[in-house]
């Protein structure tokens, strides 16, 4: 350093500190878009249940777990994992801390291979449109669930990609073709990255052996990881099923697609802007080949099976898409700004830091609320609890002496299957009483401040708050019928099957991709005694979960209304009626995923708390009809 | 150069042959003639029997055969024979329970083997059901895949530092 000229000196310093920069702005983005404590939802769920039963019982995972398509398997390499973390004592919360670390750590990584590959100015703008990108798409890095991984996955591929194109060594060949498996590994949908790592092979040499060497890495790797999910998904192939008819949205509404769709255009363009640059000319294509095989796929694979589309499955290829973009935009534009501080020694030392600097300002300066919307966008956002909300509500349950059986029959709450999951280890066992009580989770300012005594606030972070409603329950959810073809009594059974719920309903249908049936509920009304009372029932139209209609309600006085979607009803004192309730499973309004097997969410309450309930609920995305 | 190149293949693919020994399939005749053979089936299966469907749980194991056949294993943690039936349900197939000898030999059969040979299960209707049945493994083997995948990407970072700690291209 001593010896150093003093530009030299300045530019070591300044690098330094965008590095520091860039360090803290990928971290505080990672850390706004993602939340401190995961959402608890299914994929979690199912996680967990496998970790808990590898450790407790020697039985650990050989294939995965079922994709949503076909019978297929994936994500093995995740779920060992999960294990290797609950091995070694890491909590739930220290597993997403790794995995949001992880994320922000693939940022840094990306601007310094891009830096040092291309130039500052394109690492500056890739890593802005990456977190572009990233913010945009439907990528949910507030769910523990092995796609969250998968953007540092995807942001090691480019890199690697990219030495191998410059190092152009057999061992470096070797190491990619190992993390490409493992990346399909972690997710099948990132299997089609093979076609990425043929393509950047040939790049960097173009010689039939290597390539073919490449491929029986990457098979190898993968059978390694994973013998019983590729044969599994092998011997499966025929099973590939199509989606529902029109399940399948535009395309070019994602984020992924149209900007991947730019940034490739761009790229070409500028690739054959200067062909004498061979070295940064295969750099681009090396981008090019890590973007253009997964979208195709995607594009392709969406329009053959017609299963509707999430761009969340291109997350992976989101690095290379940012970073390709950046690089064309600035080929395209000639480089203006390198060529007018280039002019000046000085100002040339500083161009790349400063440009770096600029970049981790913004994702540092990145606008809270912009990142809150992206996790508002999530349809499911208002309806999951978080895993740290629901350890306040299995508290709040404990210390009010809510037995399981409470929990079961009592307990209503929107993802109510998740939470029963969640909730029901931390409660004692003990026969059940008459409680019932709701769980809301909504944005701050939807109701008043002051709200009735049986409100009572669980959690308050930011702009969100969640209720505890107690509620005079007058359903008999321990004696209530289901009918499907004749109708019999129901009641929670455990489940039989290993993995998913623990509970389902006797008699209930079980969930299926191509269920299309009814599910009628007679739920008995049973008022007190000594006094008459009215109540109201709201059917609510959220997207995500199942609606249906009030059919009838027996042996009170009672008034239908809205389609059926509302309803009041007033019972003379001990008066006892019947509330018939109907859903159409495998209907637009109760679609494949939004039914559990349970008994679907809907609000009977008295009129004060049912009126508040619905405009809480009224706050929600609503079904469009 | 050559032989850095064939170490380094190998080096990679060493646990190829740790797996070995789990990629084995076998018939579930042969399981089932065992079984009869050992005393558990007092008669022998009829030939041309089909498996109809297999559950796997925690806690159980469920074989359903064509026509109208149950098998039922109940696991038994911590416990020797680690399985036992719970029932075996047939319309011309009884099974004997005191039989202790036969239900050591199955805890045996179906502790080791399970893990060890996921059996290829395929119907006289060239239907296959489950390739894989075998939904388990223990707990080392899981522990040793995320450790393969945790090397992998050791390796990844390392190259991606030794690549960049490189002297920039002269272009």
């Amino acid at each position: 350093m001593k010896d150093m000229p003093t530009h030299k000196k300045w530019q070591v310093i300044l690098t330094i500190i965008s590095l520091l920069v860039i360090t803290a702005g990928s971290i505080l983005f990672m850390d706004r878009l993602s939340g401190t404590s995961p959402d608890l939802c299914q994929d979690t769920i199912e996680d967990n249940a496998m970790v808990g039963q590898c450790l407790r019982y020697n039985a650990c995972p050989f294939k995965g777990i079922g994709t949503s398509f076909g019978r297929f398997h994936q994500g093995l390499a995740w779920h060992n994992t999960r294990v290797l973390m609950a091995y070694t004592g890491m909590s739930i919360h220290q597993v997403f801390l790794v995995v949001r670390f992880l994320n922000a750590l693939g940022l840094i990584v990306l601007v310094i291979v891009a830096w040092r590959i291309f130039g500052g100015i394109e690492a500056a703008l890739g890593l802005v449109l990456t977190a572009y990108i990233m913010v945009h798409m439907e990528f949910t890095p507030w769910i523990l669930n092995n796609s969250n991984i998968l953007f540092f996955l995807g942001v090691l591929a480019v890199a690697v990609g990219l030495l191998v194109v410059r190092i152009r060594r057999p061992w470096v060949v070797l190491v990619f073709a190992a993390l490409m498996a493992l990346i399909g590994d972690t997710h099948i949908a990132a299997t089609p990255m093979v076609l990425s790592l043929l393509w950047v092979v040939w790049l960097a040499e173009p010689k039939p052996g290597l390539v073919l060497y490449a491929g029986l890495v990457w098979s190898l790797v993968l059978f390694v990881l994973s013998p019983g999910t590729w044969i599994t998904n092998i011997s499966n192939i025929g099973t590939l099923t199509r989606g529902t008819p029109g399940a399948m949205g535009n395309i070019w509404d994602t984020t992924s697609v149209p900007t991947g769709t730019l940034a490739l255009l761009a790229g070409l363009a500028a690739w054959s802007t200067n062909r004498k640059k061979r070295a940064q000319n295969k750099a681009l294509a090396t981008l090019i080949a890590l973007v253009l095989p997964e979208l195709l796929v995607f594009i392709i694979a969406g329009m053959l099976t017609g299963i509707d589309t999430t761009d969340k499955y291109l997350i992976q290829t989101a690095p290379a898409i940012g970073l390709l973009g950046g690089v064309a935009i600035v080929r395209l534009t000639g480089s203006v700004g390198e060529r007018v501080f280039h002019k000046s020694m000085r100002a040339g030392f500083l161009i790349a830091p400063v440009a770096v600097s600029a970049a981790g300002m913004i994702l540092w300066l990145w606008s809270v609320t912009s990142l809150a919307n992206a996790r508002a966008k999530d349809p499911m956002f208002l309806s999951r609890l978080t895993i740290r909300e629901t350890a306040v509500l299995t508290r709040y349950l404990r210390s009010n002496g809510w037995t399981r059986a409470d929990l079961l029959a009592g307990l209503k709450a929107p993802l109510y299957l998740n939470l029963i999951e969640a909730v029901r280890p931390g409660l004692a066992k003990g026969p059940g009483t008459q409680k019932t009580a709701y769980v809301i989770r909504i944005k701050k300012g939807v109701l008043p401040d002051t709200l009735p005594r049986n409100w009572h606030l669980l959690a308050k972070k930011q702009n969100m708050i969640l209720y505890f409603v107690d509620e005079q329950g007058v359903l008999d959810w321990h004696g209530f019928q289901v009918c499907t073809r004749s109708c019999q009594k129901t009641g929670f059974v455990r489940s039989k099957m290993s993995f998913g719920p623990t509970y389902t309903m006797q008699g209930f249908p079980a969930p299926a991709k191509d269920l299309h049936q009814a599910l009628i509920l007679k739920i008995p009304i049973r008022p007190a005694a000594n006094q008459a009372m009215r109540r109201e029932v709201y059917m609510p139209q959220v997207p995500g979960w199942c609606s249906g209609r009030i059919v009838g309600i027996e042996g009170c006085k009672a008034r239908i209304t809205d389609k059926g979607r509302t309803a009041t009803y007033t019972c003379l004192p001990g008066q006892q009626g019947r509330l018939v309730v109907r859903w159409s499973l495998g209907s637009p309004q109760c679609g494949a995923w939004d039914y559990y097997g349970l008994p679907p969410f809907f609000v009977e309450a008295s009129p004060g708390n049912a009126g508040l309930i619905k405009r809480a609920l009224l706050s929600y995305p609503q079904r469009l009809e | 150069m050559r032989l850095r190149y064939l170490v380094l293949t190998l080096l990679c693919l060493w646990p190829l042959h740790a797996r070995a020994g789990y990629v084995l399939t076998a018939d579930i005749q042969p399981l089932l003639q065992e079984l009869v053979d050992s005393g558990i089936l007092k008669q022998s299966i009829p030939r041309g029997f089909d498996i109809d469907d297999v559950l796997i749980q925690k806690t159980r194991i469920i074989m359903k055969f064509k026509p109208d056949c149950t098998l039922d294993l109940e696991r038994n943690p911590g416990h020797h024979p680690p399985w036992f039936i719970e029932k075996l349900r047939c319309s011309d197939i009884s099974i004997t329970r005191e039989s202790r000898q036969g239900l050591l030999f199955l805890g045996l059969l179906l502790d080791t083997s399970f893990y060890r040979t996921p059996w290829k299960f395929v119907s006289t209707t060239k239907h296959v059901y489950e390739p894989w049945t075998s939904d388990f493994v223990p707990l080392w083997f899981s522990l040793f895949d995320a450790a393969t995948g945790l090397f992998i990407l050791l390796m990844a970072l390392g190259v991606v530092l030794y690549g960049v700690s490189l002297k920039k291209s002269p272009e």
